[in-house]
């Protein structure tokens, strides 16, 4: 026997919780190796801050400021935003001198900025306060000193980075300023907005707070190293992933306790049933995904993630779940049979088999009817597919009514056949129509039934056939004795007629047992067929001419006067010499037994079409009060004393041993008239 | 009655010496029966009852000269008693049994006899039959140098002597008529070969046939009636019924 590869439990545990790990690993992969990320900008190597990304990020950032900044100028308490006013300076600007107010702010931004209001002399930024420097051009320096810069000043921008080179991030035409500018211009009167403010931005070189630009550039840098990677990875896990496959695989179904598969209830409903569960199953899994939205404190993070944590492995374990099943279904070949398309299938199948024939007929009837009214209604709308779908419906139609009229032409054969003796029939259930099967099989029985009937029959022939030879032995050992002893009797020569009259008796008694005991057993042995025959192509003339040559001498002795006809040509048949002699010795020595002297005997050879019959005709010395099936009887002769000589089985051997060549053996009796016709077919 | 008393005379001239046959069969009438006839033609009988004091009796005297065998024996049966005897002698073997099948009559002569008799049997039969293979068993060779003879055509122990036109069987003269005679001569000429009746008038006749004869067929009966033992059972005239007759090749 083939040994089973069994994988051991841990093995497969493993595998079970490798493999959502692998699987998630590689979707993560997939999405990084997917995500439009400019790609142009990594093939070329360039950072992250040159992308529109950042320029976006960035934007949003002087725009905020802005937004403060705009805002801090109508509130007279900065500090409700968190801003204060760091210091007052004198600065000297077109050869005036000037007083400028200035407000800062703590702000966790990777963005520093300095926005001066040029008509309120006010700055503001986001420096913290406790900056080293105090003035402005200290703050003014702090933001120059960084790479990434991008300053508006006296409605010229200066930047270093590409993306905002042009005015595309002009505070003027970011609509989500124009919107704050639009509700200011109502209250003053102030045109000229674009010298309104200047500004100087940068980022810090190196990015110390956790917001958005700090993360996109974590993200991008991550996302980059990834997919310079993702192309060896992905391979390499997804044949890891298809390796562990057979091993899940193996082990689903199995329990600790035995290495076959075990089915369990979900294992045994329907499978559309199963699926729907492992769906509903895996959606309530998957919404716990969506809480993630609208959470702002970490409290509520925790929260969500653990939520996502326990719905992913709902959903995961319903996916497992399904998947364990669809497997131990292949495994046991039950999956086909759990289906619904199936079950509908097997319950028809189940109604047309047990509803009866003229019902089922009806059925199909009303069906065919159904769809040719709709064959016809389609006809009538469109009328190329109305002739495509009634030829579809007629080639079935016809296939159905032909496999019927073949079933039942095959059940015919095989009836006739049954009734011309051939029992050598077996109808292949598969060939006839479901309705017709009981009967193909009962036929079946019916012809094995007669088949070994017969075979029985020719059993106890056979048998009987044995014990005649058996008891003919047991008795020719005493007859020898018997035979030999008259014999020697005889030759006493004893005195007295009456002895010698009895010794007669005695001598042709035992003579006649000796040829009943010979006869009986050839009587049996050619009805019960057992006889080898060895088949010749025989000459009729020189048979007749031989027998009745050895019959001469008798004919003579009874004064019979043989006339034989013969056919101008030489005809021939198939059969065995010996028997064939036997079957004209019975007859002629019948004839030398029971035709009346004087007469004439008559021996005709016809050829009749393709059949040559040899007649033989003689007048009765008795008179024939008896019937020809009579006649043919064993031990029946056409005298009821019985005292003559002969067993009375010679006709019964000849007819028997001329149907075993294949002849035919019929005797035709008319008053005194005794005519025998054998007839066997002509050979060539 | 009167082949017998013939057989008998013939027998008392030409024996000098008493030829000895062991008849064994396990009926003690039947073998008394057969020592009754055997010994009025002059042998000497020795009886057995069963195959095993056969093979006793046999291994005493050397000097049997024939051995008549029954097959169904308590002990050792027919078939194994003459395998046993074949091993180391050729003594003519005649099977006696009342099993009458053909395969029993094959398994008989295939196992080392010489001749099968069924029962009840003719005694007759059987004493032409025995007379027959003490005749062969005995002067076996005394033949030999009478085949120089180109006018001597012989099938076995059928021998035609053309020269002083007599037909002799198992050493012993068969009167037969000129026709039977030229019958006789032209199928021992040809043994062996089936002629149809037509052939062998055609051939013995040297005229056309007219199909209509049927007394060669007779002739062929008194030839057989006179040269076989049993003319039912042929030994030498066989007769191939539908196709013709022929002289058994027995040599």
């Amino acid at each position: 026997m083939k040994k089973k590869f069994c994988v051991p439990r841990i093995l497969k545990n493993i595998a079970y919780v490798l493999f959502p790990v692998l699987v998630i690993i590689l979707l993560l992969l997939v999405i990084c190796l997917t995500y439009p990320l400019e790609k142009s900008a990594i093939k070329q190597g360039l950072n992250y801050f040159e992308t529109n990304t950042f320029a976006e990020d960035y934007a949003n950032e002087i725009l905020s400021g802005l937004y403060a900044a705009d805002n801090l100028k109508e509130d007279s308490f900065h500090s409700a935003y968190g801003y204060y006013i760091n210091n007052v300076e004198s600065i000297e600007e077109n050869g005036e001198i000037k007083e400028i107010t200035y407000c800062s702010a703590y702000s966790e931004s990777n963005v520093i900025w300095l926005i001066i209001d040029n008509k309120t002399k006010m700055a503001y930024t986001n420096l913290e306060y406790s900056l080293e420097t105090s003035n402005l051009n200290g703050i003014k320096n702090e933001i120059a000193q960084n790479q990434k810069y991008w300053n508006y000043e006296n409605n010229k921008i200066s930047t270093n980075i590409k993306k905002l080179n042009n005015e595309n991030i002009s505070y003027i035409n970011s609509s989500f300023y124009q919107n704050q500018l639009e509700k200011s211009d109502e209250n003053s009167e102030s045109n000229n907005k674009k010298n309104e403010y200047t500004i100087y931005t940068s980022v810090l070189d190196d990015l110390e707070y956790i917001d958005n630009i700090y993360i996109n550039n974590i993200l991008y840098n991550t996302i980059s190293t990834i997919n310079q990677k993702a192309l060896f990875l992905i391979p390499v896990l997804i044949i890891i992933i298809i390796g562990l496959v057979p091993l899940i695989i193996n082990g689903v179904g199995k329990t600790a306790k035995s290495e076959e598969t075990s089915l369990n209830w979900y294992d045994k409903i329907l499978i559309e049933v199963a699926a729907l569960m492992a769906f509903l199953i895996g959606t309530i899994g998957f919404c716990f995904l969506f809480t993630i939205t609208g959470t702002s404190t970490m409290a509520e993070f925790i929260l969500a993630i653990s939520i996502i944590s326990v719905g992913s492995l709902i959903t995961y374990l319903a996916c497992i779940m399904f998947f364990e099943t669809i497997v131990k279904r292949i495994k046991t070949h039950t999956f086909v049979k759990t289906t619904f398309a199936y079950w509908v299938y097997s319950k028809t199948k189940k109604f047309l088999d047990e509803i009866k024939i003229n019902y089922k007929f009806m059925l199909y009837f009303v069906i065919f009817i159904l769809a040719n009214i709709i064959c016809f209604g389609i006809m009538w709308s469109d009328g190329f597919i109305g002739i495509i779908l009634s030829i579809v419906l007629y080639t079935l139609t016809y296939r159905l009514l032909n496999k019927r009229i073949k079933s039942y032409l095959k059940i015919k054969g095989a009836i006739h056949n049954l009734y011309n003796g051939n029992t050598e029939i077996e109808i292949d259930r598969m060939e006839v129509c479901r309705e017709m099967q009981d009967t193909a099989n009962e036929i079946n029985n019916i012809a094995g039934g007669l088949s070994n009937a017969l075979e029985e029959k020719l059993k106890s022939e056979r048998l009987k056939t044995e014990l005649i030879t058996n008891v003919s032995h047991d008795i020719k050992t005493p007859l020898t004795s018997i035979i030999n002893y008259v014999d020697l009797l005889k030759k006493e020569n004893i005195e007295g007629e009456k002895a010698k009259e009895y010794l007669q008796i005695l001598d042709s008694k035992s003579q006649r047992l000796k040829k009943l005991t010979e006869d009986l057993v050839e009587a049996s042995k050619a009805s019960s067929g057992a006889i080898k025959l060895n088949m010749e192509k025989l000459n009729v003339n020189e048979l007749i001419k031989q027998v009745s040559g050895e019959f001469e001498d008798k004919f003579k002795l009874h004064n019979l006067q043989e006339i034989i006809t013969f056919p101008e040509e030489e005809v021939y048949i198939n059969a065995d010499s010996r028997y064939m002699y036997r079957v004209l010795e019975n007859m002629y020595s019948n004839i030398s037994k029971y035709a009346m002297e004087q007469t004439r005997v008559y021996i005709d050879i016809v050829i009749k079409e393709s059949k040559i019959s040899i007649q033989i005709k003689n007048v009765s010395k008795q008179k024939l009060n008896i019937t020809t099936e009579e006649l043919m009887q064993r031990f029946v002769r056409g005298e009821a004393s019985r005292n003559t000589e002969g067993s009375g089985l010679g006709l019964s051997i000849a007819r028997s041993l001329t149907e075993l060549q294949q002849g035919s053996f019929n005797i035709y009796l008319d008053g005194d008239l005794f005519k025998v016709i054998i007839e066997f077919q002509k050979a060539n | 009655m009167l082949n017998c008393v013939i057989i008998f005379v013939i027998n008392l001239e030409g024996i000098e010496k008493m030829y000895n046959i062991l008849v064994c069969d396990d009926d003690k009438e039947i073998v008394k029966a057969i020592e009754i006839y055997l010994s009025k033609e002059g042998y000497n009988i020795l009886k057995a009852y069963d195959g095993m004091e056969a093979l006793e009796i046999l291994k005493n005297n050397d000097d049997i000269q024939l051995i008549i065998l029954d097959i169904m024996m308590p002990k050792l049966d027919g078939i194994e008693t003459a395998n046993i005897i074949r091993k180391d002698k050729s003594i003519p073997i005649i099977m006696l049994s009342a099993k009458s099948e053909d395969y029993d009559k094959i398994s008989g002569l295939n196992n080392g006899a010489d001749d099968y008799v069924t029962k009840p049997f003719n005694p007759l039969e059987l004493i032409a039959r025995v007379n027959s293979q003490i005749r062969r068993y005995t002067s076996l060779g005394a033949m030999v140098k009478k085949e120089e003879d180109n006018n001597i055509y012989k099938s076995g122990d059928l021998i035609i002597n053309d020269s002083t036109k007599t037909v002799e069987v198992d050493g012993k003269e068969v009167k037969l008529t000129p026709t039977e005679y030229n019958i006789l001569k032209f199928l021992t000429k040809n043994k062996g070969i089936v002629y149809s009746i037509e052939q062998i008038y055609e051939n013995v006749w040297e005229e056309e046939s007219y199909g209509a004869e049927n007394i060669i067929a007779v002739h062929i009966r008194h030839i057989r009636e006179k040269i076989e033992i049993n003319p039912r059972e042929p030994k030498y005239l066989k007769v191939i019924w539908g196709i013709g007759y022929k002289i058994e090749k027995l040599d």
